[in-house]
């Protein structure tokens, strides 16, 4: 018995347009793996013409994995859907069939279907070229066809689609109405490809090759038809060392100005540039030659096409882009202006809010957005490589209230305008913990003032309704009411239960006490006029004064302080030393005016100290080991003298306390 | 006049943390009058509480620390609110000779229906020294009223 097939149906559902009942012959069945499971691929004729853009929906896998449905069957396709992917291409998804026949009742291929393509006039059935092996057609494999939208040779593994050509029409013979995919996708294992139709690299030997035609169809990314290259796009997140024919459609984000360099092997020049385009990033570099040819051709913020370039393992030393490759430039390399820059991001920006820099590790290298609130002068510094670099640092808040410091370096700092607080971003600079969380732009971040992006645009808005006015806490405080690293908080009583500054390197903390006691016998002492050096100077009786260190003598000296003083707290008390910065501050006099009390007015010179006795201060200290005379003791030495903020104070007590109940 | 009272070791940190409070009670200025009946109240440990607390307290002395919200016309009563923002009725015996505003710290007795019958007060003055935080005090009181532990007060005063 023979059905008869439903010619003209394999059109009509590839067209969208309504059949009734189609009956239709599988040819061909194919599993493929799906992100949610096996899917089956089919493909139908009619008689006149196959498909092999048929898919099988999931409630009918039970058909093939039962043996039921098996090629030359022939069935009744009861209700179908026909979409079209992103890249063009169709599909017909199989939601309901019925086997009318099975394969050995059939017997074989019902009449001579060709493989249907936009064009219906094809009229080569892929099998009387093709041999066993798909890519075996020499002739087409070798020719790229300028006029298809044919990446010549390898292209990545998507896109198994049969069929959807786009605009170049098809020509037929000789150049098989489908354009050919070649070779390396034999060997290619089947990748599993993100699209669910995918890889079709079949091996030919397996099924009746004849049927399938291996026309993988690059899918037209933006179809910008620059006439030159017609090559097709492939995405960057693709690229890799082993395809060399490719063109990739990008955007400069980021161009560094041309280094040179000079060692053994003799010097050179580069630039380096990244791209972004909707599926990643790359860094592409030139050198020597390729500098002249490009660096001016290569602007930020355009979009180019750029085929032909090496690729390599990322050096992660030298760029921060999340890709395992990059790109350099060389000979052959060609970069071409794209005007369709649809789809193509600006910038590819992970941007932190700032109160969060605080959980993120230094080093690391971080994306922000915060509208410039204060911006210094430029600086020149002396680095240790005796070069002279320019540097500026600004503050920059963002809507989560906190203030951070980022440094900007070399031509960046100079050219910076802050006035007008721009929101500023700046992509790939490094958190440090210098003062507490801060933020240095390297060579290789971008800095950009009032980018084009909707976070910038945001950041903007807020500031103006809110966040000019906003008394807001800077993460790179030197202060120690800051958030920063240094704040160690202790009581008198854990240096001597810590054993604290007993181990080699000197121990830094924090604590609240009150002096009880001054010693003000020796608290001063005669020192070296010279700026810088404080050495005691040695009374020659003769009205000069003789340092030692400078070995020079004076007829006069200043005054320094060395005070010591008792501190206590709840728990213990602890001799510290303070030297002149801090002891001043306690006494609320410099040393000059003491060192004129004590010689002038002592019940003067009393008073002071009286004064500050018994005050309470946030002392910052270093704990150290020292060897005096034989003799090893914990020597505290004063870095820092504060005022209490009680209301601080307060909160971490209360902090404290809440924690200890836990 | 008023002795300053005994604090034990444990409330130094207390104290540590609010250290110009511990000088409010010394500063009681008390009208002749009154010096009988103040002198009862002034001798007893009297616990801070906030509004919460009023309830557990009802017939002893207490020390309530508010913002004063409004002022009855007569003078005799006003309304203060705590840390959390609650409002409590304060009643006094005289009726008031100044301006009161801000925060003051009220000790009296708490009455059956919960209000507070001040036997004095003493406003805290806002231009002088740091601003009162009310907030951080009611936080101040919670830690007190979970560890008793650790704030004896009562065994203290009478020691």
């Amino acid at each position: 018995m023979s059905v008869k097939l439903t010619q003209g149906a394999v059109e009509a559902l590839f067209k969208g347009s309504e059949v009734n009942d189609p009956v239709l012959q599988l040819l061909n069945i194919r599993k493929i793996t799906g992100d949610t499971g096996p899917r089956y691929r089919l493909i139908l004729s009619d008689g006149q013409h196959s498909l092999s853009s048929f898919l099988l929906a999931t409630q009918l896998n039970h058909l093939p994995e039962d043996n039921l449905l098996v090629p030359n069957c022939v069935c009744k396709v009861k209700r179908t859907i026909t979409n079209s992917l992103s890249d063009g291409r169709i599909v017909v998804i199989v939601l309901d069939m019925e086997i009318l026949q099975s394969a050995e009742e059939t017997g074989g291929k019902i009449g001579n279907p060709t493989l249907y393509t936009v064009d219906s006039k094809t009229s080569t059935p892929q099998k009387s070229a093709s041999s066993v092996s798909v890519p075996a057609s020499p002739p087409s494999a070798a020719v790229p066809g300028p006029s298809y939208r044919n990446s010549s040779a390898l292209s990545p593994p998507r896109g198994s689609g049969r069929g959807f050509f786009g605009k170049s029409p098809m020509k037929t013979s000789p150049m098989k109405a489908s354009p050919m995919k070649a070779s390396p996708m034999t060997a290619s294992p089947m990748k599993a490809s993100p699209m669910k139709f995918s890889p079709t690299k079949f091996s030919p030997t397996k099924f009746s090759p004849t049927k399938f035609s291996p026309t993988k169809f690059s899918p037209m990314k933006g179809d910008s038809t620059s006439p030159g290259s017609s090559t097709t796009v492939i995405p960057i997140a693709h690229l890799n060392p082993y395809q060399s024919k490719w063109t990739i459609r990008a955007r400069v984000t980021n161009k560094s100005s041309i280094r040179t360099w000079s060692n053994s092997k003799g010097e050179g020049k580069l630039f380096s540039f990244e791209t972004v385009d909707e599926s990643g990033e790359i860094k592409i570099t030139a050198f020597n030659k390729e500098v002249d040819r490009f660096f001016s051709l290569v602007e930020q913020g355009k979009v180019y096409y750029i085929s032909k370039a090496t690729l390599k393992v990322a050096n992660k030393q030298y760029t921060t882009l999340k890709n395992d490759y990059e790109m350099t430039l060389h000979a052959h390399s060609s970069i071409v202006p794209c005007d369709d820059s649809q789809g193509v991001p600006t910038l590819h920006c992970d941007f932190v809010p700032i109160a969060e820099l605080e959980n993120r590790d230094s080093d690391t290298i971080i994306d922000v957005i915060g509208v410039c609130t204060t911006a210094d002068d430029v600086s020149r510094i002396t680095t240790k490589t005796s070069r002279e670099v320019s540097k500026r640092a600004l503050n920059l808040i963002d809507n989560s209230g906190k203030v951070v410091a980022v440094t900007l370096w070399g031509e960046e700092a100079e050219k910076f305008d802050g006035s007008g607080q721009p929101v500023v971003a700046v992509k790939g600079a490094r958190l440090s913990d210098f003062g507490g969380r801060s933020l240095s732009a390297l060579f290789s971040s971008t800095v950009m003032v009032n980018p084009d992006i909707p976070e910038a645009f945001r950041l903007r808005a807020w500031y103006d309704r809110e966040g000019y006015a906003l008394d807001s806490q800077s993460l790179t405080e030197t202060r120690s009411a800051g958030s920063g690293a240094n704040m160690n908080w202790k009581t008198l009583s854990d240096i001597k239960s810590e054993q604290m500054g007993h181990g080699e390197k000197a121990e830094y903390f924090t604590c609240l006490a009150t002096v009880v006691y001054f010693r003000k016998d020796n608290c001063l002492y005669q020192a070296c006029p010279s700026a810088d050096c404080n050495k005691k100077v040695t009374d020659q009786q003769n009205g000069l004064y003789r340092c030692e260190k400078c070995n020079r003598e004076f007829p006069n000296f200043k005054y320094r302080l060395i005070l010591n003083a008792n501190l206590a707290d709840f728990g213990d008390n602890q001799w510290v030393t303070c030297f002149q910065e801090t002891a001043e501050v306690l006494l609320g006099h410099s040393a000059e005016t003491l060192g004129q009390l004590r010689d002038t007015d002592e019940a003067a010179f009393d008073e002071v100290f009286q004064k500050a006795n018994f005050t309470t201060h946030i002392f910052k200290n270093r704990a150290k080991l020292e060897t005096y005379n034989d003799e090893c003791r914990v020597k505290v030495t004063v870095m820092e003298v504060q005022p209490v903020d009680h209301r601080e104070y307060s909160r971490r007590l209360l902090s404290n306390i809440r924690k200890l109940a836990r | 006049m008023l002795r300053p009272r005994k604090l034990p070791r444990e409330t130094k940190l207390w104290n540590q943390a609010f250290p110009a409070q511990c000088c409010i009670v010394q500063s009681l200025v008390t009208p002749t009058q009154q010096v009988v009946k103040m002198a009862g109240i002034l001798d007893v440990p009297k616990p801070r509480i906030n509004c919460s607390m009023l309830s557990q307290h009802i017939s002893r002395p207490v020390c309530f620390v508010g913002r004063v919200e409004k002022v009855h016309p007569t003078g005799k009563t006003f309304t203060v609110a705590d840390g959390e923002g609650k409002i409590a009725t304060v009643e006094l015996n005289d009726p008031l000779e100044e301006e009161l505003s801000g925060v003051v710290e009220v000790i009296g007795m708490v009455s059956n229906k919960g209000a507070i019958m001040a036997t004095t007060y003493n406003m805290l003055r806002e231009d002088k020294g740091i601003a009162f935080d009310l907030e951080l005090y009611n936080e101040a009181l919670k830690v007190i009223q979970d560890f008793p532990q650790h704030y004896p007060f009562e065994v203290a005063a009478s020691g």
